[in-house]
């Protein structure tokens, strides 16, 4: 009862309004809602091109990066993502010197061998890797120069091998289609990719509900009403919480399966699983809602302030850049956002399950404590232990009365 | 269960400020008034009992529950703060059945007693408005509609009338009366008028103490022989004013008649019967508090 008392109260709101105005435009621009035009999933035929893929060939990878260090060395400025995030290094005169022994030793050419008469670097173009290096050393040399560098350069560990490529054979291609097929059953591979660009959104959203229904009972003047009652304080944080949950997953529920059934009638004949959506919605994106919405609802009973939407959207800025480099699938255990942005992708989602799995249970652990850890906030101030709000207020006007004070 | 209100040396501090010193209590069945200026420390008291804010020491114990019992507390308590609210966009009728949820109430009994309480506070024919829509005397009878609904065993209300039109007050003050016929119900308030006429027993609560503590009959009586009028000129207002504490004054057919308190008759001035302004005065200046010191509400 009290449930769906808290789901009218959430779902009632102007705030509900806008978040589903905002998920159907953003899954209408990102053309997700409807897979029936151009998206199918075909078996590949004998004689076609089936694209590339990322491989780490030595012979492709040591001089394409090598190519990059020296040109990136002439100009000295070296592209990073020490933090996800863009970063153009510029070295000092001293790590210069030292980038120029890396080139030097992978060269074989002493660095003062590389001017010309007049003083001008020669033509990098001509510039070449030394005949004996080894893979390894040269992986060696990389690995100090990205050390220079300050770390996330092109010439880390996990950028070098997106340096090589290889064609994809019918035979590769054919597997891929077989697992799509079988393991995904084919809506498997649009529920992927749904969940793709709805975990963008779903992993900060929620903060907007859970700082609004943990401020209304403030804002509409009912706090001591609501202290004074019987009702456990976990009985009422834990409802709220799943009324907020419920009234954000409802409506992705039914657009995962409006997107979905957009290819029943081209994989009807199949076996589809109808289920799906619903069990990636559950596994892939409930997690993401759970501790958005957690973090809303820790950092608003505990300061009083809607301080919880700036933590959240820090958190998920720098995660969505970070993601960057996973976005064609590849799983970390600290993420907010798993990616896997293309269509199909089932052996690498395969290859990062555990690692997903793993992500996604510690995310829901994370927000279940999170909300623990609420009902004993919401508890002391229940109890008249702790005010935030009136710290945070006492706070601020501390510090705009010492603004507004004349200096002694 | 005794139906009784133990408080015994209760303190409470907010930071280094006393809000409460030693105030000790025995409230017993029906209306009890507490009376203070603003920032006496009566809505600290209030909030005690209803358990949202903690006691430094001491002890109280309501209905033989001790406070610590936060939930059975709760239980048997229905409480109206002083500023309140609901949901604007609630309709009457679904905030009490909101509110009678989290009290814990069964979905039978909750309609029965939501129909009955707007019924008794007149907003029967109100319960599907918005609470957006009423007024401050409509909010106020649905504030007390609200704390009736788990039926308390106790009902504290904390300065309901404030901001209220004489016709809202008069009629809140006989609903409270109604409703103490069989339980606790501790009035918190600085207007007098309001304990006159709705309370029995009273306590005066002045910078976190009790100065006073008994039956309103017998805080009059003290004020007999203590209350005089006098029918003065400016100069003489002006020094009356220095030398006694004025209870009243009002003016008519071109004379000012002041309303004073003094231990001693004074000349042409004749004895009056007190009322429980001059009683309540006259207890404030018993206790040496002046007159002149303006308080915060805490």
């Amino acid at each position: 009862m009290l449930f769906l008392k808290e789901m009218k109260k959430t779902v009632v709101s102007v705030i509900f309004l806008v978040f589903l105005v905002a998920i159907v435009a953003f899954a209408k621009s990102q053309n997700i809602l409807d897979f029936s035009k151009d998206n199918k999933i075909t078996p590949p035929r004998q004689g076609e091109d089936y694209g590339s893929r990322k491989k780490e060939v030595p012979e492709q990878v040591m001089p394409a990066a090598f190519a990059s260090l020296c040109s990136e060395f002439a100009q000295n400025g070296y592209t990073a993502y020490p933090i996800g995030f863009y970063k153009r290094v510029k070295l000092n005169g001293k790590k210069q010197g030292q980038m120029a022994e890396i080139l030097a030793a992978l060269s074989g050419i002493p660095a003062g061998g590389w001017m010309n008469l007049d003083g001008s670097p020669i033509n990098w173009e001509e510039l070449t890797l030394e005949e004996d290096l080894s893979y390894e050393e040269f992986k060696g040399y990389m690995k100090r120069a990205d050390g220079l560098i300050g770390g996330g350069s092109k010439y880390s560990e996990d950028f070098l091998p997106s340096y090589g490529s290889v064609p994809v054979t019918f035979w590769e291609a054919r597997e891929e289609y077989l697992l799509v097929a079988g393991t995904d059953r084919f809506t498997g591979a649009y529920a992927r990719y749904f969940c793709d660009y709805f975990g963008i959104i779903l992993s900060v959203l929620p903060v907007f509900f859970a700082v609004s229904v943990c401020l209304q009972d403030r804002k509409a003047g009912m706090c001591d009403l609501v202290y004074a009652r019987k009702i456990s304080s976990f009985k009422l944080v834990v409802t709220r919480y799943l009324a907020v949950l419920a009234s954000i997953l409802l409506p992705v529920v039914i657009l995962s399966y409006v997107s979905s059934a957009s290819v029943w009638g081209i994989y009807g004949e199949q076996g589809i699983d109808y289920f799906l959506p619903l069990k990636y919605v559950a596994g892939w994106l409930m997690p993401s809602v759970m501790v958005a919405a957690a973090v809303g609802m820790f950092f608003t009973e505990l300061t009083g302030t809607p301080v919880a939407v700036a933590i959240q959207a820090i958190w998920w800025f720098v995660d969505i850049n970070s993601s960057v480099a996973r976005i064609d699938g590849k799983q970390v255990l600290f993420q907010l956002i798993p990616r896997h942005n293309s269509l199909g992708g089932t052996q690498i989602f395969l290859d990062n399950f555990q690692r997903l799995a793993a992500n996604r249970v510690l995310c829901a652990g994370a927000a279940l404590a999170l909300v623990l850890m609420t009902v004993i906030i919401y508890g002391q101030k229940r109890r008249g232990k702790i005010n935030g709000h009136e710290k945070n207020t006492k706070f601020f006007t501390g510090l705009a009365d010492r603004k507004g004070k004349p200096a002694a | 269960m005794e139906n009784v209100i133990k408080i015994r040396n209760l303190n409470k501090f907010y930071g280094k400020k006393q809000a409460l010193s030693d105030v000790s209590l025995t409230i017993g069945q029906g209306m009890f008034g507490l009376l203070g200026r603003n920032g006496a420390g009566k809505t600290t008291l209030m909030k005690v009992l209803a358990t949202l804010l903690q006691k430094k020491d001491g002890s109280v114990n309501i209905c033989g529950v001790p406070i610590e019992d936060a939930r059975e507390i709760r239980r048997i308590l229905g409480y109206l703060p002083q500023e309140f609210s609901m949901y604007p966009a609630m309709g009457v009728a679904e905030t009490m059945d909101y509110l009678g949820v989290l009290s814990g109430i069964g979905r039978k009994e909750r309609k029965e007693r939501t129909e009955m309480l707007l019924k008794r506070v007149n907003l029967a024919q109100h319960s599907s408005k918005k609470v957006k829509v009423l007024s401050g005397g409509m909010k106020r009878r649905l504030g007390i509609a609200q704390a009736l609904l788990n039926d308390p065993k106790v009902l504290v209300v904390d300065e309901p009338t404030a901001g209220l039109d004489p016709e809202e007050r008069i009629r809140f003050r006989n609903l409270l009366c109604d409703v103490a016929e069989d339980r606790i119900v501790i009035l918190s308030t600085h207007i007098v008028g309001d304990i006159e006429a709705a309370c029995e027993n009273v306590a005066v609560l002045n910078e976190g103490s009790i100065l006073y503590r008994g039956t309103v009959t017998e805080l009059l009586e003290e004020a007999k022989g203590k209350v005089f009028t006098k029918a003065v000129e400016k100069r003489e207002l002006l020094q009356l004013k220095q030398e006694c504490r004025i209870t009243g004054m009002h003016s008519q057919e071109g004379k000012t008649y002041i309303r004073f308190l003094s231990d001693i008759p004074v000349s042409g001035a004749w004895a009056s019967e007190p009322n429980m302004e001059d009683a309540y005065m006259l207890c404030l200046k018993q206790n040496g508090v002046p007159m002149d010191i303006e308080g915060g509400e805490m």
